[in-house]
């Protein structure tokens, strides 16, 4: 049983709010006590939770890269002179296996992650060129979230290239598109005063589609993705309701 | 929890354990699944944008050295990021002498934020979590609510908000106990 002494200490806890000396204590009781330590995980989570209620506010592109260049820094500062270069692992080798592993969904992620190890062979010709550090520091990834709720559970990811202008994405969990019609990719440039086609997605029985595209047009600067429904084969200029978006 | 929070969950910790091993792939996914709603967040508690980048990149260079201390037992990956960050935002806030200006505008910065939030509405909404926690939100009384908010945007402890509310300590913790327990029981029964 925990008393309501106990529950306010355990909410000052997950608010850090709590003086050092405090903390200890605290966190001796809790080593002792599942019951409160299960409560204090989920007021910790609770209060976490509120972070996703701020106004949402993207950071600028060109931090990523600074604070890659830091850890990259590091990294290099804390490591023998003679050893190898820092490589990826796990299973994500190359920027384009990994990127297209957040095209994830329940069980479809484990699947995904199957299929991702078989593609690597082929991906490894296929993006010899990206496999510096540099090309993985300049890599875009995009989520592109639901505009309708019969996409609620549809997952798309896009990975682009910007100096190479061509990128992948990965659908999972997307509902046929209707007959006569075909899902389109589009890129957002302000440059333009039209979404740049990215080209048709065609989409399997299964609802997942990886599909590698390059825009119609150079595109300079990429401030969303979004996919549409168009008339089967696409069309030049976007007519139909997006039903995906995201940056 | 869903199947899909729960695949993301598993995702997130995978990332944390291959950066923990110096992998920076992993790492500029993290950065990519994380950094939009961190950056936000941060933003709403500092109120300055050069600020806001700072402390992002403090807290990421953070992850990067301390990943391998990351408990999934513990809390959500997310949830560590959060907390990382909130306490680089704090130590700021402390560090430049704003908690008193932040006292004193803070009502007024709610109130604003509260404008920002309905104007962005429409993009939130689509983000199943923020949706999810504005409607809880909503379901808890405003003065607990407010303290919830000043506690942890405001970074402000318990005797703080205390001062600025006008209210005894004892009635403070009440209310973020209530405020906090209420939005835990409507996000687990939402999961």
């Amino acid at each position: 049983m925990i008393d309501e002494h106990q529950q306010d200490l355990a909410s000052e806890y997950a608010l850090g709010a709590l003086d050092a000396g405090t903390i200890r204590a605290f966190e001796a009781e809790l080593a002792a006590n599942p019951e409160l330590r299960a409560l204090t995980g989920e007021l910790r989570e609770a209060a976490a939770a509120l972070a996703h209620t701020a106004p949402r506010k993207l950071p600028p592109p060109e931090l990523r890269q600074r604070i890659l260049s830091e850890i990259r820094a590091e990294a290099a500062a804390s490591k023998p002179a003679s050893s190898a270069p820092v490589r990826s692992g796990g299973f994500g080798i190359l920027p384009w296996a990994l990127a297209a592993g957040f095209a994830v969904s329940t069980a479809a992620f484990w699947y995904e992650r199957n299929e991702l190890q078989k593609e690597a062979a082929s991906l490894l010709t296929e993006t010899q060129d990206l496999r510096g550090r540099d090309a993985l520091a300049r890599m875009r990834i995009a989520t592109l979230a639901a505009q309708v709720d019969a996409y609620s559970k549809a997952t798309a990811v896009i990975v682009w290239d910007p100096q190479n202008q061509r990128g992948i994405v990965k659908l999972a969990n997307l509902p046929r598109a209707e007959a006569g019609k075909d899902y389109q990719l589009w890129v957002i440039d302000p440059k333009y005063p039209n979404p740049v086609n990215g080209g048709i997605l065609p989409v399997g029985e299964d609802g997942i589609a990886r599909v590698a595209f390059t825009p119609d047009q150079p595109v300079k600067k990429v401030a969303k993705f979004a996919i549409s429904v168009e008339p089967a084969g696409g069309v030049p200029k976007a007519t139909g309701p997006i039903v995906m978006i995201g940056d | 929890m869903t199947s899909t929070k729960e695949a993301d969950r598993q995702l997130d910790a995978q990332l944390l354990v291959r950066i923990a091993s110096g992998d920076e792939v992993a790492f500029g996914a993290l950065y990519d699944r994380f950094s939009p709603g961190l950056y936000s967040f941060i933003l709403k508690m500092v109120r300055d944008e050069k600020e806001a980048e700072d402390v992002l990149q403090e807290g990421f260079a953070h992850i990067w050295r301390r990943a391998s201390t990351y408990d999934p037992a513990r809390s959500s990956a997310f949830t560590w990021a959060v907390m990382i960050l909130r306490n680089k935002a704090i130590d700021r806030l402390r560090v430049r002498q704003r908690i008193e200006r932040t006292m004193e505008k803070a009502t007024v910065e709610f109130s604003h934020f509260a404008e920002a939030d309905e104007v962005s509405a429409g993009e939130a909404e689509r983000r199943e979590d923020g949706a999810l926690v504005r409607s809880a939100l909503k379901e808890i009384p405003e003065e607990q609510k407010q303290a919830v908010e000043l506690a942890f945007f405001g970074g402000l402890t318990h005797e703080q908000i205390a001062e600025k509310l006008g209210a005894p300590l004892g009635t403070i913790k009440a209310r973020i106990r209530r405020g906090l327990l209420k939005l835990r029981d409507f996000l687990k029964e939402a999961a």
